[in-house]
């Protein structure tokens, strides 16, 4: 399974029409800002004592509603369940200062979204192989 | 016992030696009255207050300058004479005089002070010397002076003041860029990455719907999109050259050439261009906005000999007038010398985009960045003749240069 933490539904089905397109049927999860996604992993607010099961990896978008991506993923990183789920940052900044304070904060990979859909067809492809494939991910017991 | 004629003599003698003795006496008397006046003369003449006081504080002498600064005091210079400073001059000034003129008295020491008197608003700079039997004292009124400094100070905070305020405008401005280019580089992309998604699922999910033109529209509007996504790209470009942190080091230009070479060869589908790069080329600068410049130098470079066969680059140090001068020259398509100025102005392109795309971004910010090194850059050129783009950088040096030397 896959998270995917986007506010805008333009990329949302972009970013679910990429990974069509690349036959990755890994199921997707979506959270349209970063407190959702907070409260979906670690089982808060809405979602109180239910977390979801963990995704296999999370694609996190930075410029957020409520809470950024920064900030979900300081949270996620402080959080004994969530400390080594992979999170790829996943947005349209190339700017030095985020890719570095991602990385700070515990991202595991920086992608900058293209405009190019060929091009992002081609990430989303690699990103899929990589992440969903190749990765051996921590074992992370099931939530609940 | 002497003879009459004998003693008469004697005293003939010594009358001649007693009216020497008063000749001599009066010529004494007459140099030293002349020495005094001569004195007197001077200390009458200078500008400074001058008056002199024995052991008892009693005012011995005083010059026209002195006097004239007394009665400014209320002080009449004749009822000073021969009286004690003390009981003369007004209390106030004589609080202010005590201190540093005993000091003078007891210590045997030259003393100097300044102070001011509110009642006529002046400022004194005043020196106290000790002679052998009291003290003479040297005044100056500098009020002038004073009131030049106190202006001086004044117009100096200002300026301060001004400059803090012009640097907070300033850290403002930049502050509000960042959040700008922040929001560029998010918030401009986002709706062109619909637009070309978006038309690229119409050309591939409707394929069967759509006519020839239905898809060159469609290819347009993908071509466009991106077309802004690196217009969008190149001004983030030139806004973080501007924003950038310097941070000099002695950088290996020829080295970088050398790898933005290999990385335009690989991507080039076996093109026919030949690089001649000058080995060992090194200059002070930061490494990362240096990298930037070279490799727009030479995506230029490489674009515009596109057309040619047998396309050549090189990248050398040479003697341009008086300095040493890096220089990446093309056999491309050159350009027209009568356009030299707009080549470094943002959005200003010499070629047709149908020709050559590009932003007319690139040379702005190469221009940007050596003048932020303090160097700069300028080109050579004729249509097709190629074009020769000049940089001057700190410590430009070859090492084959220092190899030929040696």
């Amino acid at each position: 399974m896959i998270l995917l933490v986007e506010d805008n539904p333009d990329h949302v089905a972009l970013t679910i029409r990429a990974l069509k397109k690349n036959n990755i049927a890994n199921e997707v999860v979506v959270a349209p800002d970063g407190a959702q996604a907070l409260d979906m992993l670690l089982g808060r607010g809405e979602h109180e004592g239910r977390p979801m099961s963990m995704p296999q990896v999370v694609l996190l978008d930075l410029k957020l509603p409520r809470v950024d991506g920064l900030e979900v993923l300081r949270t996620l990183r402080s959080d004994q369940r969530t400390r080594l789920l992979p999170v790829v940052i996943l947005t349209s900044s190339d700017e030095e200062q985020d890719v570095v304070q991602s990385y700070t904060s515990g991202a595991n990979s920086y992608i900058r979204k293209p405009v190019d859909f060929m091009q992002f067809l081609d990430a989303t492809k690699q990103l899929g192989l990589y992440w969903l494939v190749l990765n051996e991910g921590p074992k992370i017991a099931a939530n609940g | 016992m002497l003879s009459a004629s004998s003693r008469e003599f004697e005293i003939e003698r010594l009358n001649s030696q007693v009216a020497t003795l008063e000749q001599l006496l009066a010529v004494h008397e007459r140099t030293s009255l002349e020495q005094s006046r001569r004195l007197q003369n001077i200390v009458n003449s200078v500008s400074d207050g001058f008056f002199v006081l024995d052991r008892n504080w009693r005012v011995t002498w005083l010059n026209p300058v002195a006097a004239a600064a007394f009665a400014r005091i209320g002080v009449a210079a004749g009822s000073l004479l021969g009286r004690s400073l003390w009981t003369q001059i007004p209390e106030e000034m004589a609080s202010l005089l005590w201190p540093h003129f005993q000091r003078s008295m007891n210590e045997r020491n030259q003393v100097t002070f300044e102070i001011y008197y509110a009642p006529i608003d002046t400022h004194f700079e005043i020196h106290v010397w000790p002679w052998e039997d009291g003290v003479s004292v040297f005044f100056q009124d500098v009020s002038t002076r004073k009131l030049a400094e106190r202006k001086r100070e004044q117009m100096q905070a200002e300026l301060e003041r001004q400059v803090q305020l012009r640097t907070a405008d300033l850290q403002a401005m930049l502050a509000e860029l960042e959040a700008f280019s922040y929001s560029v580089s998010h918030d401009l992309r986002a709706p062109l990455r619909s637009l070309d998604g978006f038309s690229q699922a119409l050309l591939e999910d409707y394929a069967d719907k759509l006519e020839s033109d239905g898809k060159m529209y469609l290819d347009r509007i993908r071509a466009n999109a991106q077309k802004m996504a690196q217009l969008i790209d190149a001004l983030l470009q030139l806004s973080r050259v501007t924003r950038a942190e310097l941070n000099p080091m002695a950088v290996n230009l020829s080295a970088m050439v050398a790898q933005i070479a290999a990385e335009l060869r690989a991507s080039g589908n076996g093109r026919d261009c030949q690089f001649r790069i000058e080995p060992g080329i090194t200059a002070e600068a930061d490494p990362k906005l240096i990298e930037v410049a070279l490799q727009n130098l030479l995506d230029n470079a490489w674009k515009f000999t596109a057309r040619r066969q047998s396309a050549s680059i090189e990248f050398g140090l040479t003697q341009y007038k008086n300095d040493a001068a890096c220089y990446v020259r093309d056999n491309g398509a050159g350009f027209d010398m009568k356009y030299n100025d707009k080549l470094f102005t943002a959005f200003q392109r010499l070629h047709d985009v149908r020709d050559y795309e590009g932003t007319g971004i690139g040379l702005a910010t190469v221009s940007r960045i050596f003048k932020r090194h303090g160097g700069r850059i300028w080109a050579e050129g004729a249509p097709n003749q190629g074009a020769c783009f000049y940089f001057t950088l700190h410590g430009l040096a070859s090492r084959a240069a220092e190899a030929k030397l040696a």
